[in-house]
């Protein structure tokens, strides 16, 4: 095929997806240090969204729990932040066994990757060979994200309970105060896992394991009588979804320079399932753009009502809760998934029209 | 219930592929099938027929896995697969199943739909790092022009019309490379047109491949079918060539019934 065709036919949202990172990548040479620092959590929050997205969007397993992961990972970095830097004279002797390894210095780091991917491998086991679907795997979802933000707040000894922990050093591995990146630098560190995280997405969706994903979604029954196994598949996703969040969560902890119950909870919980459906499932760019404007709008809007209200983040809730029912009734695809819809039924009419072109054709040849 | 007939040709001599041993199941204790004992030969085109609720495509279930039987036994070239995995049946003894209305991937392309369907890459590590061959490609338009689709190919699934669609699902089938194929009312829902189309991709496979098909359409039976087995009420009726089994009293008075 040649190059101009295959570059014309490619999905209208992958442009979008190149001009959002040209648009990141130039953003902090226009922007002050507050707008680059806000950014920098909505690029970590944008991650978390592209792991919702292969679960819930590809494979159509709605988690309704998925902080559950993004806080284990963001904990993960709470707990050893809070372990390296507290004063002597509190001091707790030593972290249990299973949390030995936060005192190392990559220690944290990997166990915000892995602990995620093993509760999910713990999750997933339970639920997948269970032959668990549907509504059902949402609820155990939701249900985990509840427990998870009570056993949080009742862990007070390490989790600071209800007030949550200050995580004062920013770097991508050392936990010591002393090492602190700028906002600028840091930005740069989440859009480089970002950009790969996508980029990861991106190949992966592509492959014939992305199209075994799909198959689940659609119609998984069929999958299992051509010979696959869908509980393999849907394990893996579920694992490397959840090891994504936890980048995430780790990511945005280090951004926000803190981490409360409400990172693990059910609150953002439901917050990116709304950001991934306003946006469109299933391409990859919803999950982006979704994040983006609902984030970047409350926080302007919040700049903008503060003086009027004060009450501004519980309307912010109410207007959120409105735009979902508007989105699920008038464009449950999502923005992008419209666009999608636009380009994919002219291609399909293009092809209709070729395709009698050639009938009429071979009519004309052989009478 | 003796075979009115024997076989007319060379296929006689095959070895058998597909055998099924004093098979029943009930469900909540409806006796869904009872006894039925069969047996198709390699490069066989066997024809299922029966009124509605006769068994057939709970016959289909308990080959491919999908159900388990109360009795009896399924021997697949001499191995028993009785109460094996649907994935396991697919995979390891292939056999290849159609289902009743088109069951396909609607929100994949055409290509996607055959391309997911190709057998041999089924793991998880299998398919991360699969590449499409040269040979995978001819395969997979191979396949498309077989079922009339190779302009279709970009095409999502849920923009065919049904009897493409059904087509399509044939073609997955044929894609899985199958010892035994397995259409459970391959014509259902189609134009006069397309059932004729249908009986020819399916007679252009006789003799290399062992097919066994579930039918209503009589047009299209005739159109296929050499040898027939008749059920009736979970119970295997008779079975013969086409003409005799027509000829047969007993059918007359099933589907006689089944027309007043």
């Amino acid at each position: 095929m040649p190059l101009l065709t295959k570059v014309r036919q490619l999905p209208v949202n992958r442009w979008i997806d190149l001009a959002l990172f040209l648009f990141l990548l130039t953003f902090p040479i226009w922007q002050n240090t507050y707008w680059v620092y806000i950014m920098s959590g909505i690029m970590a929050y944008m991650i978390f969204a592209l792991s919702l997205d292969l679960l819930w969007g590809y494979t159509g397993l709605m988690s309704m729990g998925h902080s559950v992961l993004f806080g284990a990972g963001g904990y993960m970095i709470g707990i050893a932040s809070a372990w390296a830097n507290q004063a002597d004279w509190i001091k707790f002797d030593q972290l249990p066994w299973f949390l030995a390894i936060l005192s190392q210095p990559l220690g944290a780091f990997l166990a915000a990757l892995f602990l995620p991917g093993l509760i999910a491998l713990f999750i997933g086991l339970f639920m997948f060979s269970g032959k668990i679907r549907g509504v059902f795997f949402s609820l155990i979802t939701l249900a985990l994200a509840g427990i998870s933000e009570l056993f949080v707040i009742n862990q007070s000894r390490y989790t600071h309970g209800d007030s949550g922990i200050t995580v004062t050093s920013r770097t991508l591995f050392s936990n010591s105060d002393s090492q602190r990146l700028t906002d600028q630098q840091f930005y740069f560190v989440v859009l480089a896992f970002l950009l790969g995280s996508y980029l990861l997405c991106l190949w992966l969706v592509n492959t014939r394991t992305g199209k075994v994903l799909q198959g689940i979604r659609e119609n998984e029954s069929r999958l299992t009588y051509l010979g696959y196994k869908p509980a393999a598949f849907k394990l893996f996703i579920f694992m490397l979804s959840g090891m994504m969040a936890g980048l995430a969560g780790m990511l945005f902890v280090r951004v926000q320079g803190s981490i409360n119950h409400s990172a693990i909870g059910i609150n953002l919980a439901t917050l990116v399932l709304v950001w991934v459906a306003v946006g469109g499932r299933g391409n990859l760019t919803g999950a982006l753009i979704g994040t983006l404007l609902l984030q970047f709008s409350e926080t302007k809007l919040n700049s903008v009502f503060s003086g009027i209200s004060a009450d501004f983040a519980q309307y912010w809730k109410l207007v959120l809760g409105l735009l979902l029912l508007l989105i699920v009734f008038v464009i449950p695809k999502g923005l992008i998934g419209v666009l999608l819809e636009q380009q994919q039924s002219r291609q399909g009419r293009d092809r209709k029209a070729a395709i009698m072109r050639k009938e009429v054709h071979s009519h004309d040849a052989n009478p | 219930m003796t075979p009115t007939h024997k076989p007319a040709d060379k296929a006689e001599a095959a070895p058998v592929l597909l055998e099924t041993r004093g098979l029943s199941v009930s469900f909540n204790g409806f006796q869904a099938l009872s006894d039925i004992s069969l047996s198709i030969r390699q490069g066989e085109l066997r024809v299922i027929i029966g009124p509605n609720g006769a068994g057939k495509t709970t016959f289909m279930d308990l080959i491919t896995g999908k159900a388990k039987p109360t009795a009896g036994q399924v021997l697949f070239e001499g191995q028993d697969i009785t109460g094996k995995s649907a994935a396991e049946i697919a995979r390891r003894y292939k056999i290849g199943r159609k289902f009743q209305g088109p069951n396909v991937f609607d929100n994949m392309t055409v290509a996607e739909n055959i391309e997911l369907a190709v057998a041999g890459y089924e793991g998880l590590t299998q398919s991360l790092f699969f590449r499409a061959s040269a040979r995978f490609r001819h395969r997979v338009t191979e396949i498309l022009e077989q079922i009339e689709l190779a302009d279709y190919r970009s095409f999502m699934a849920t923009d065919l019309s049904h009897g493409q669609r059904q087509w399509l699902e044939i073609g997955m089938v044929f894609a899985q490379d199958p010892k035994l194929i397995i259409l459970d009312e391959p014509t259902s829902g189609m134009t006069a047109d397309e059932t004729r189309k249908t009986g020819d991709m399916i007679k252009k496979l006789k003799g290399e491949h062992t097919i066994l098909v579930v039918e209503h359409d009589m047009d299209f039976v005739r159109q296929v079918a050499d040898y027939v087995t008749v059920f009736n009420l979970g119970k295997r009726l008779v079975e013969g060539t086409l003409e005799a089994v027509q000829q047969d009293p007993e059918v007359q008075a099933v589907y006689l019934k089944e027309a007043d």
